[in-house]
């Protein structure tokens, strides 16, 4: 029970970080009308999110 | 001992050393430990044992700058003060909001949190604390800290019983001090109004003005208009200051280990930056608080949906007869800077019925709270991406630097400031032991006199102080 929910849990996050990154690609790609911009180390502001530079690879 | 009003108290014997003005829970914690110590105290309380309109009213005054609360609404006026309406949030303020910092403006208290926790036994006894715990680290940049949940305490009415059968400690209901007279040098008495007329007045030997951190002011800046600078003799900083916590929900998130944070019984979880991230990012002390709906299965799906899909989530969650909301909620509430054009000031034309001049408050947010907000969130948004444990989401205004929503929080109704503590008589009001400077017999109680404001719910700092400055008391007036 503890395996199967941990699979579901693994591909539901997959999942919804596909979802997001696509979401923050398109934002991007429209151009963002945000000020709050700049990039960390491994993060990025893109669109509303704050995301893993990872997310968008 | 408690009386209905001035004139009850009079045919009593009852002779204070002591006259505290307010019963809130700094003027109570302070009565409390003076009874310890022996010491004859006699309380003020301007308004009766409930809350009435009209004794609300004589708070109405007036705001200039920034959205925020009525004045008669964000305070209340009645045997208990505030406490009768407080959530019970309980932190202590952290040993670095006492620190000088160079990055804010008038920052640095003239004592440290070393200096009041030896009143935490009687703070938590006081206010029905569980134990205090250190902050937990998440990363580098971000703690977990602690928030308590308290029964929120009404001290009125807990010490009720208490206080009519004490018999050093009276309580005389239904009596203002209008304000207080004094040479310069010692308060010679405090005027008063009960029962809609004039009372005369009080004398003690010493004065303690704990009517909250708003009134504090303006009973003071009053008295020293009528006494020509006789009560605050360094008045330069009297009524300045002013401090209040900002409080706004900016952000949500998508929340991928739900089981990483041990949340309270309200699903709540509550992050503050370290010390050294702030000195890094130059940025005042940040609370992020939050707030978990643990959805489960489909619910679940829909509710991250709402994360990246708004519309496509409401229309799916109508199918399940729901409303969802998307991952977790945060709610920010943050340190303001002691800024001196945050102040309050008399309007001589628009007085109570007593004749006391109305306040006007004038409070701006300021640069360094728009960037405490966005580099607190940031640093929060990264730390939640870099140990995926989640993704932060921004609201439009704060990505687009827009105005601050006037429908949300706003603030804590925490009124910190006008009566500081400090060394600088030109700066602050009090001295390190609540003593106004140049004075001999009067001390200020509350939040008032906070130097500068941390981020967390002011009352369980006010109480520690306040016992710590009723234990001096007891000590400097028991023999």
């Amino acid at each position: 029970m503890a395996e199967t929910r941990s699979k579901f849990r693994f591909s539901r996050r997959r999942l919804l970080l596909a979802f997001l990154s696509l979401a923050a690609f398109l934002r991007l790609t429209r151009g963002s009308k945000s000020s709050l911009t700049g990039e960390g180390d491994d993060t990025v502001i893109a669109g509303r999110w704050l995301l893993k530079k990872s997310d968008l690879s | 001992m408690i009386f209905s009003d001035i004139t009850a108290y009079r045919a009593s014997e009852h002779a204070a050393k002591v006259c505290i003005i307010g019963t809130g829970p700094a003027g109570m914690s302070i009565a409390l430990q003076l009874a310890h110590a022996g010491v004859p105290v006699v309380m003020l309380e301007a308004g009766s044992d409930e809350f009435t309109a009209e004794s609300q009213e004589f708070y109405r005054g007036k705001v200039d700058g920034d959205f925020y609360f009525d004045l008669n609404v964000t305070r209340l006026r009645y045997l208990g003060g505030s406490s009768n309406h407080w959530a019970g949030w309980c932190r202590v303020m952290d040993a670095h909001d006492f620190e000088k910092r160079d990055w804010i403006p008038n920052s640095g208290w003239p004592i440290t949190r070393k200096d009041i926790e030896p009143y935490f036994d009687v703070t938590r006894s006081m206010l029905d604390l569980v134990e205090f715990r250190a902050n937990k680290p998440v990363s580098d940049d971000i703690d977990w800290i602690q928030l308590i949940k308290s029964p929120a305490v009404h001290v009125g009415e807990k010490y009720r019983q208490d206080l009519e059968v004490s018999k050093l400690i009276a309580v005389v209901l239904n009596t203002m001090a209008t304000e207080l007279t004094g040479d310069g040098k010692r308060v010679i008495g405090a005027n008063l109004w009960s029962l809609g007329t004039a009372a005369g007045s009080i004398e003690a030997d010493t004065f303690v003005v704990c009517t909250g951190g708003l009134e504090n002011s303006r009973l003071l800046l009053w008295s020293n208009v009528q006494s020509s600078g006789g009560v605050v003799p360094h008045a330069d900083a009297l009524g300045k200051y002013w401090m209040e916590h900002p409080q706004f929900e900016p952000a949500d998130v998508l929340l991928f280990d739900e089981t990483a944070f041990e949340f309270d019984a309200s699903d709540e979880a509550f992050f503050s930056p370290t010390p050294a991230a702030m000195q890094r990012l130059g940025i005042m002390n940040f609370g992020a608080r939050m707030i978990h709906t643990p959805y489960r299965g489909m619910k679940g799906m829909v509710a991250d949906l709402a994360c990246y899909a708004p519309t496509v989530s409401e229309w799916v969650a109508g199918g399940l007869g729901a409303h969802l909301r998307c991952g977790a909620q945060i709610y920010v509430g943050w340190e303001q800077a002691p800024y001196e054009s945050n102040h309050i000031t008399l309007d001589e034309t628009d007085r109570d019925a007593a004749g006391v001049p109305r306040m006007v408050l004038h409070w701006k947010k300021g640069d360094l709270e728009r960037k405490t907000l966005v580099e607190g969130l940031r640093l929060f948004g990264e730390t939640l991406a870099k140990t995926d444990l989640g993704r932060l989401r921004f609201e439009d205004w704060v990505l687009n630097n827009e105005a601050y929503p006037d429908d949300q929080e706003i603030a804590g109704h925490h009124h910190m400031g006008g009566t500081r503590m400090g060394t600088d008589v030109t700066t602050s009001v009090v001295d390190a032991n609540c003593k106004v400077h140049g004075m001999e017999n009067l001390y200020i109680g509350g939040s008032s006199v906070f130097t500068t404001s941390g981020q967390c719910n002011p009352t369980t700092t006010i109480t520690a102080l306040a016992h710590r400055l009723g234990d001096h008391l007891g000590q400097k007036l028991k023999a």
